[in-house]
C-alpha cells in the first residue's frame, strides 16, 4: 500500500522536473518593452510597457517598479533566461531585472562603456565595451561579475550568436573599423576577425544561420574638418558563419552626411527591414535586390521588427525634449497605431522564446 | 603664501605713492557726471535694475558672477555642479543665451553658444554690477529677452591710492584670494585687480540615483582660475579722457560625471580669454564724443581621454575673436531734452574645427537714443538697426516712461520695445547640421513697473519700498537643436510667451551707529509654449527650468564694527522636460546662508574677520538635474583694505 502511494509521488516529481519551467505570471507579461535611451547627461532613460493588443503604455516601469530612475543612457536591453539586462551606457552599468516584475535583481559595474549584452549560455553572457580600444566583457549570470574579458575591434557594438560563435560588430566608435570579431563561444577565444566593410554597427541572423550586418560606411574629415578626404558608402553584408564568405551590397550614397544605424531582420520572412536616408527600406533576402524606394517614409532611431508576425516597429525621438513615439506597421508598410513613449526611443524588444 | 605676497606688494605700491595729491576733491560737478555716464545706465534708468556696487562686491568675497547673483536671483542661475561649473543664466522665462553679459561694453558671452558662463566671471573684476531684467533690444542688441548684466570699472578720482585684499578659505579645499592696487592722481589712476580662485570640491552627497541612496564623495570636480584686470584711466587736457582696460583669466577644470555614474568624470577642460579695450571721450559744454575700440580672444579646450586603453580619446580645441570699433556722440539740447547717436563695427572671427572652414564675419549696429524730460515725466527713446550681409536684421525700437508721482517716494512707469537674437556661431556653421537659413529669434515685451516707499523715502533713515514689475514677452522662432535624419540641427522650434511678477520689500533702518537692512522678493513666471513647428503636445507647457514660483529674503545688521547677514532662497517645482513629466520634475528647494564680520582699525588699515555658512541647514538639491551640489560648508575670510586720502567708509 505504502508503495502505490510512492509510486504516483515519484512520477509527479519526474514530470515536474521534465517540464519546462514555467515562471510566476507578473504584472508585465504579452508585450514589448520599450528601450527609451533617454536624453544624454539628462538621467531620464526608462522603459515603457507596450501591449500591442490593446495599444496601452505604460511607461517609467523601472521607476516604478524600484523607486530609483534607471540612469543615463539606456543603450541597449536583452532578455535571457527569465531576466532582463538593461546597459545603461553614460552611467557605466547594467541592471539585472526580473523581466515578469521588473525589479532590480543586480547591478553589473566595473563596465567602461558598456553598450549591448548578449546572453552565451545558462552561466555566462557577454558584454561589450565600446570604446576606442574595444573589448567583450565575460559576465558570470549567477554572481552578476565580470569574470574576463576578450580583445576585439574598435567601438564594438551588437552581437549575435551563431551556432557556437559569437560575432561582434566593431563599429569604430570614436575612430574607424570594418572588422567583425568572432569569438569561441566556449573557450571565449577569438577565433577570427572578418573584414566586412566600414562601420559594422548592427547584426541579425537569418533563418538560414548566416551573419547579416549593417555597415554605416564612413566619412574622414581632414584634420581641419574643413574637407572629406575619404568616404565610402553604407553597405548590408552576408556573411557564412563557417567559412566566413563576405557578400555585399551598396544601400546608400555619399556626401549625405547619413550613415544608417538601424535593421531589422523578420527570419521567417526572409525580410530585412534597414534604415537609409529617406526612410525604412525592406529587402528581399531570398533574392537580394536593393530597393530604391523606401517602404516607411520616416527616419527611425529605432526599428524592429516583432518575430512572430512580422509587424515593422518604428521609434522616433520627440523634438528637443518631448517625448518620442512608437509606430507599428502591417509588413506591407500599413500603420496600424502610434502611440508616445519615452524619451530618445531606440528599440524595442519582444517577449523571450517569441 | 598669496597673503604675504600681497602685503609686500602693497607696501610697495604705498612707498611709490606721491602724497602730494591727499585730499583732492572730487571736482565733478554734475554735468560732467551726466556727459560720462555709460548709455545703457541712462537709458536703461527708467527701468528697475539691481545694482551691485564695488564696496558689496569686494565684502561678499563671492568669486564669481553666478553666486553674486545666486543669492539675488534664486530662480536665474543654473549651475551644473559646484564653484568652477559651468552656470547659466536665465530670467524672465527666456533661455540661456537669451541674456547678454556685457564688461565695459564687450560682451562674454561664448561667440560659439551665445551663452556667457558666469562661473568664468569673477566679480571683482569689476567696480559695479547692473543687472536689467528684460534690457531693450535697441539699447543692448542680440539677445536680450532675459535681460543684460553690466560689468563696469570706474576710476576712483576721490582718492589718491587704495589697497583691498581679500582672501578665504573653506570646506572642500575652497580658497580664494582677491586683491586690488590702485594708485594715482587727479589726472591718472592706475588699477591692478588679481582674482585666485580654485577649490577640490570633494564634498559627500547622497546619490538618489543608485540603489539606496547612499552619501557618496564628488570625484573628478577640481578646478582653478587665475585672473588679472588691469585699468588706466587718464584725464587729459582739454577734457580728453582716455580709459584703457586689459583682462586675462583663465580657468582649468575637472568635469565630474553626473549622479548615478558608477565611473568619475575623465574630461578637463580650459578656457582663456584676453580681453582689452580704449575708450576715448571728449567732454563739451552740452555734448560728449566718444569713441572706443575692443578686442576679445576666446580659448578652449576640451580633453576626454576617456578611462579606454590606449583610446584617442575626445579632443577639441577652439579660438575666437571680436573685435569692436565704435563712435557716438550725445548732445544735451536742454535741461529736459537729450539726444544721441552712434555707429558700431564688428568683426568676428572663429577658428572651430567642427565649422570646416575659418569664419569672418562682420556687422555693423547703428543707433540712436533721445531722452525727455516734461515735468515728472521722463521718456527714453531708442533705436537699433543692425546690418549684417545677406540678413535681414529688424530694425529695433524701445519706449519707456517714468512718472515721477511723489518726488523720491513713488515712481511708475513702462517700458515696450521688441528684441531678438542672432543665431550663434555654432547654429549657423556646425557640421553637420549647422543651418545658415535660420531665422534670428523675434519677440516684444511690455512692462509695468512701480516703486512706491510706503515708509519714509529714498535715503530717510527708516524706509520701506515696494518694488513691482509685471511683464509681458514673447519669444518667436525660439531656436533648439532637434534629432534629424542622423544628425542634430537647430530649428526656428517655438513660439513662446512669458509673463510673471516680480514683486519685492525692502526694509531699511539706520540709527547711525548701526544699520538694518531686510528684502522679501517673490517671483511669479509663467513661460509656455504657444507654438511648437512639430508638435501639439506640448502646448501651453512650462519650460523646462523655470518655476513658477520663487523667493528669497536677505536680512541684515551692521554696526561700525560688527555684521550679521542672513539670506534665504527658496525655488518652487520645476520641470526638466518639455512635456513636463513629473516623474522627472526637480523638488522645490529652500536654502540659507548667514554669516557674520567683525572689523577693526589698524593705523590706517582696516581689518575684516569675517566667516559664512552656505547652506546652513544642509539642504540637498538640483539646480540642473543630475549634477550634485554641495550641502553645508564653511568658510572663513581676511580682509584688509587701505584707502588714502578718505576716510574709512565705516
Amino acid at each position: 500500500m505504502k508503495r502505490m502511494w510512492i509510486t504516483p509521488a515519484v512520477v509527479l516529481l519526474l514530470l515536474a522536473a521534465c517540464t519546462k519551467e514555467t515562471p510566476a505570471p507578473g504584472k508585465y507579461e504579452n508585450g514589448v518593452w520599450i528601450i527609451n535611451e533617454g536624453g544624454f547627461n539628462g538621467n531620464n532613460a526608462s522603459v515603457s510597457f507596450y501591449d500591442p493588443e490593446t495599444g496601452k503604455v505604460t511607461g517609467e516601469v523601472f521607476l516604478t517598479e524600484n523607486l530609483r530612475p534607471l540612469g543615463d543612457v539606456l543603450q541597449s536591453m536583452c532578455i535571457h533566461r527569465g531576466k532582463g539586462y538593461l546597459v545603461v551606457n553614460n552611467s557605466r552599468k547594467v541592471e539585472v531585472v526580473d523581466i515578469h516584475t521588473f525589479r532590480s535583481l543586480h547591478t553589473i559595474t566595473g563596465v567602461d562603456y558598456p553598450r549591448y549584452f548578449l546572453g552565451v549560455d545558462e552561466t555566462k553572457g557577454y558584454l561589450t565595451d565600446g570604446n576606442y580600444q574595444g573589448r567583450v566583457y565575460v559576465v558570470d549570470l549567477e554572481t552578476c561579475e565580470i569574470t574576463g574579458q576578450i580583445p576585439a575591434g574598435s567601438g564594438p557594438e551588437a552581437m549575435v550568436k551563431a551556432g557556437n560563435k559569437v560575432f561582434v560588430a566593431n563599429s569604430g566608435g570614436w575612430g574607424y573599423d570594418s572588422t567583425l570579431t568572432v569569438i569561441d563561444a566556449v573557450t571565449d577565444e577569438v577565433l577570427h576577425t572578418v573584414k566586412v566593410g566600414d562601420q559594422p554597427v548592427d547584426l541579425a541572423l537569418d533563418a538560414d544561420g548566416y551573419v547579416w550586418v549593417l555597415c554605416q560606411g564612413k566619412v574622414v574629415w581632414n584634420q581641419n574638418f574643413s574637407a572629406i578626404v575619404a568616404e565610402t558608402p553604407s553597405r548590408l553584408v552576408r556573411v557564412d558563419p563557417a567559412i566566413y564568405e563576405v557578400t555585399g551590397w551598396e544601400i546608400g550614397t555619399t556626401g549625405d552626411y547619413f550613415n544608417p544605424k538601424r535593421m531589422a531582420l523578420y527570419a521567417p520572412g526572409d525580410i530585412m527591414y534597414f534604415e537609409e536616408a529617406g526612410g525604412v527600406y525592406a529587402l528581399d533576402l531570398s533574392a537580394p535586390e536593393i530597393p530604391s524606394d523606401p517602404l516607411i517614409t520616416l527616419q527611425p532611431y529605432g526599428l524592429e521588427v516583432d518575430p512572430d508576425n512580422g509587424e515593422i516597429y518604428v521609434l522616433t525621438p520627440g523634438g528637443g525634449d518631448q517625448p518620442g513615439s512608437l509606430q507599428r506597421y502591417l509588413p506591407n508598410g500599413e500603420e496600424v497605431q502610434s502611440v508616445s513613449v519615452g524619451y530618445f526611443p531606440n528599440g524595442a524588444v519582444f517577449p523571450e522564446g517569441s | 603664501m598669496y597673503n604675504r605676497i600681497f602685503v609686500l606688494a602693497a607696501w610697495l605700491l604705498a612707498a611709490l605713492y606721491e602724497p602730494g595729491y591727499a585730499g583732492v576733491p572730487d571736482t565733478v560737478d554734475l554735468r560732467e557726471v551726466q556727459l560720462v555716464h555709460r548709455r545703457e545706465v541712462l537709458f536703461h534708468s527708467g527701468q528697475q535694475a539691481l545694482t551691485i556696487d564695488r564696496e558689496m562686491i569686494f565684502r561678499r568675497a563671492q568669486a564669481t558672477l553666478d553666486e553674486l547673483l545666486s543669492a539675488h536671483l534664486p530662480s536665474g542661475i543654473l549651475s551644473y555642479g559646484p564653484a568652477g561649473s559651468l552656470s547659466t543664466i536665465r530670467l524672465r522665462g527666456a533661455g540661456s543665451n537669451h541674456t547678454q553679459v556685457n564688461w565695459n561694453g564687450i560682451p562674454l558671452g561664448s561667440l560659439t553658444t551665445g551663452t556667457p558662463d558666469l562661473s568664468l566671471i569673477p566679480a571683482f573684476a569689476a567696480d559695479r554690477l547692473s543687472l536689467v531684467p528684460g534690457a531693450s533690444g535697441s539699447l543692448a542688441g542680440s539677445g536680450t529677452f532675459g535681460g543684460a548684466v553690466y560689468l563696469s570699472n570706474e576710476p576712483d578720482w576721490s582718492s589718491p591710492a587704495g589697497v583691498r585684499m581679500k582672501t578665504e578659505t573653506g570646506s572642500f579645499g575652497d580658497r580664494r584670494l582677491q586683491a586690488a592696487f590702485r594708485v594715482g592722481n587727479k589726472r591718472v589712476q592706475w588699477d591692478t585687480r588679481l582674482i585666485h580662485h580654485r577649490a577640490a570640491n570633494d564634498f559627500p552627497y547622497h546619490d538618489p540615483y543608485l540603489p539606496g541612496n547612499p552619501e557618496v564623495t564628488q570625484s573628478h570636480s577640481s578646478f582653478r582660475s587665475l585672473g588679472v584686470v588691469q585699468h588706466v584711466f587718464l584725464r587729459l587736457p582739454r577734457h580728453h579722457d582716455l580709459n584703457i582696460g586689459v583682462w586675462y583669466q583663465d580657468r582649468e577644470k575637472e568635469i565630474p560625471a553626473i549622479m548615478g555614474s558608477y565611473a568619475p568624470g575623465t574630461a578637463v577642460q580650459r578656457d582663456s580669454s584676453l580681453r582689452a579695450y580704449i575708450q576715448w571721450r571728449k567732454r563739451y559744454t552740452r555734448s560728449v564724443w566718444s569713441a572706443h575700440a575692443a578686442t576679445v580672444n576666446d580659448y578652449m579646450r576640451y580633453d576626454d581621454a576617456g578611462s579606454g586603453e590606449n583610446g584617442e580619446g575626445l579632443h577639441s580645441f577652439y579660438h575666437t575673436r571680436q573685435t569692436f570699433a565704435g563712435t557716438e556722440y550725445r548732445r544735451y539740447f536742454s535741461d529736459r531734452l537729450m539726444a544721441d547717436a552712434g555707429v558700431r563695427y564688428e568683426l568676428r572671427y572663429a577658428d572651430v574645427p567642427n565649422y570646416g572652414r575659418i569664419i569672418r564675419e562682420t556687422h555693423i549696429h547703428t543707433y540712436g537714443g533721445l531722452q525727455w524730460k516734461a515735468g515728472p515725466v521722463t521718456t527714453h527713446f531708442t533705436l537699433r538697426k543692425p546690418f549684417y550681409t545677406g540678413y535681414s536684421m529688424p530694425l529695433l525700437v524701445s519706449l519707456a516712461s517714468r512718472w515721477n508721482i511723489l518726488s523720491a517716494r513713488w515712481w511708475t512707469g513702462i517700458q515696450a520695445g521688441n528684441r531678438y537674437r542672432l543665431p550663434s556661431l555654432n547654429e549657423w556653421y556646425w557640421t553637420p547640421g549647422g543651418d545658415p537659413s535660420l531665422k534670428p529669434e523675434t519677440g516684444w515685451n511690455l512692462e509695468w513697473m512701480n516703486d512706491a516707499y510706503i515708509i519714509g523715502f529714498e535715503h530717510a533713515s527708516t524706509s520701506v519700498l515696494i518694488r513691482t514689475s509685471l511683464y509681458s514677452s514673447y519669444i518667436n522662432n525660439w531656436i533648439q537643436w532637434v534629432p534629424g535624419e542622423g544628425y542634430w540641427s537647430p530649428v526656428n522650434y517655438r513660439n513662446v510667451w512669458s509673463r510673471g511678477l516680480d514683486m519685492s520689500a525692502f526694509f531699511e533702518h539706520n540709527t547711525g551707529s548701526s544699520a538694518i537692512k531686510g528684502k522679501v522678493a517673490y517671483q511669479f513666471s509663467r513661460a509656455t509654449n504657444r507654438k511648437v513647428y512639430d508638435s501639439q503636445d506640448i502646448l501651453d507647457k512650462q519650460l523646462p527650468y523655470i518655476p513658477v514660483h520663487s523667493g528669497n529674503i536677505s536680512l541684515s545688521w551692521e554696526t561700525v564694527r560688527t555684521g550679521i547677514r542672513l539670506e534665504q532662497q527658496w525655488n518652487g517645482k520645476r520641470f526638466t522636460t518639455a512635456d513636463n513629466h513629473p516623474a522627472y520634475a526637480l523638488d522645490a528647494w529652500m536654502r540659507t546662508d548667514v554669516g557674520a564680520s567683525y572689523r577693526i582699525r589698524l593705523t590706517g588699515w582696516t581689518v575684516e574677520l569675517s566667516g559664512r555658512i552656505r547652506n546652513l541647514f544642509h539642504a540637498e538639491y538640483q539646480l540642473v538635474r543630475s549634477y550634485a551640489l554641495p550641502g553645508r560648508s564653511f568658510h572663513m575670510s581676511v580682509s584688509l583694505e587701505w584707502d588714502h586720502g578718505r576716510k574709512s567708509h565705516h
